[in-house]
């Protein structure tokens, strides 16, 4: 029989050890959990920042665009029916065809002016969604004539959440203005594809090319910027190219059903 | 008697709170959903038992591998490690396994399964313990963290019965009145702090309402 001495002896080092075991992993858990959320908020603050830089880069793109289509078409069309009007004599024979040609300049201007307001008041990315918003930049492109720029996707529905579709949407602006500008490309394919969570975007140029072993300090920091943006929103990147064989960016971005970060 | 009233609003009030989380949207809590189902209809399967001075404690037997199906589950849906996963599942199976052949074979669901449940807390005191120390990062402080106190109930519980059942059978050959005494010392409130920290674990799924909403 045990005695009662020995019995609450044997209870005591029972619970002490119990209790030294409980307390070690809850102060195990508090530090690991400490941890764990001073990365996680350091992350997000990172992600927010690099969201915000992208906002900030897609509204001076907007305003780059006004400017440019203020400038260059609406301008251009307005001077020329100004030159119309001012050059009009009335009792001149050719009076009527220019009259008529002010008109179809007026009409073009409003076309004009219908298309611009559109592309303005849809300048939230995240709610024209991915694939319009990349469309609509193709579209654009292609009116400059710079090169020609396709765009190939394998599911036409794909949505994104507002974070993904807006840093997404900037990578892609970038990089094909990178390869208009650089590359001296006269094709541009772009190729977006969504395969178990992951996302794949390539952009594909068939222009002069580079050593990406031979930049120079100070040199590709777009590109450079580009890559970071991607590893903060958990992604991999890729850039392939040569002297005279083109160049291939590959993003791969995760795409699981929650975010990254939820806000 | 006030105790074991205490115990029974504890559990009920733990079954209403799942209840509320699951319809929520927090489907991972269905598990302790089920478990908390079954805890409140074998307790009362054996306080009519009690009642009525009938054989009760064969519900015990089968619900220790039960209760163990449903707290692996709920440790299993927040591992992402595929390893992991299929380690619990495959403990889940084993235990069964054995508890079930205990049951049969050496208690003939006679007596309170002490092998069983002391087997079955040590497997929980390890996956409570993995759990705990694989909780993911949120913006919530770890008090506001459903898991950390549901894992602590289940590791103060399960961990003092394991202790508690360590020593149980020598103590009953020796001293079938000790045995019974630490009985009532240790199971009963180790029971209403499982209940509790459930509770306050369901409590922290709920959504306070801002002062803007009130409004």
């Amino acid at each position: 029989m045990f005695d009662p001495q020995e019995e609450l002896r044997f209870a005591i080092v029972i619970v002490t050890l119990f209790s030294i075991l409980l307390v070690s992993i809850i102060i195990t858990t508090a530090v690991l959990y400490y941890n764990r959320n001073r990365k996680y908020l350091s992350e997000k603050a990172r992600f927010t920042q690099t969201l915000l830089q992208a906002k900030i880069e897609i509204k001076e793109q907007t305003l780059n665009h006004l400017a440019r289509e203020l400038h260059d078409n609406l301008g251009q069309t307005a001077s020329l029916i100004k030159i119309h009007l001012n050059t009009l004599d009335t009792g001149s024979p050719q009076a009527p065809q220019k009259i008529e040609h002010a008109k179809e300049l007026i009409k073009q201007l409003i076309v004009d002016l219908k298309a611009l307001s559109m592309s303005l008041s849809s300048h939230s990315v995240a709610q024209l969604g991915i694939v319009s918003a990349i469309e609509r930049e193709v579209k654009k492109l292609n009116k400059f004539e710079h090169a020609v720029v396709s765009f190939h996707i394998h599911d036409k529905a794909l949505v994104l959440d507002e974070n993904t579709t807006i840093i997404l949407y900037r990578m892609v602006q970038e990089t094909l203005h990178n390869a208009i500008k650089h590359s001296q490309a006269s094709r541009i394919a772009i190729f977006l594809k969504v395969a178990e969570n992951i996302l794949t975007l390539k952009i594909q140029d068939n222009g002069v090319g580079f050593d990406p072993d031979k930049i120079k300090p100070g040199e590709g920091m777009g590109l450079y910027h580009l890559q970071e943006r991607v590893k903060q929103i958990q992604g991999r990147s890729w850039i392939n190219s040569a002297p005279h064989a083109g160049t291939t960016v590959t993003f791969e971005l995760p795409i699981a059903h929650e975010p990254p970060f939820r806000h | 008697m006030i105790l074991y009233s205490i115990y029974f609003f504890l559990i009920s009030v733990a079954l209403l709170l799942s209840i509320i989380v699951v319809r929520q949207g927090n489907k991972r809590f269905i598990s302790i959903l089920f478990l908390l189902v079954a805890t409140l209809s074998v307790e009362i399967l054996a306080g009519v038992g009690y009642w009525l001075h009938r054989e009760f404690v064969w519900a015990y037997h089968l619900y220790s591998p039960i209760e163990y199906l449903f707290i692996a589950t709920f440790v299993l849906t927040s591992t992402h490690n595929r390893t992991t996963k299929n380690l619990i599942a495959f403990s889940v199976l084993l235990y069964m396994l054995f508890s079930i052949s205990l049951s049969v074979f050496v208690y003939h669901f006679l007596g309170m399964p002490g092998i069983n449940i002391g087997v079955e807390s040590l497997l929980i005191f390890s996956l409570c313990t993995y759990r705990l120390f694989n909780l993911e990062a949120t913006d919530k402080p770890i008090f506001l963290v459903a898991d950390f106190w549901i894992c602590i109930g289940f590791l103060l519980f399960f961990g003092g019965c394991s202790f508690f059942f360590a020593v149980y059978t020598p103590l009953f050959k020796t001293s079938v009145i000790s045995a019974l005494s630490l009985f009532g010392t240790i199971a009963m409130p180790l029971n209403l702090l499982l209940y509790s920290l459930i509770i306050i674990g369901l409590l922290c799924l709920i959504p306070k309402r801002n002062s803007a909403s009130q409004l």
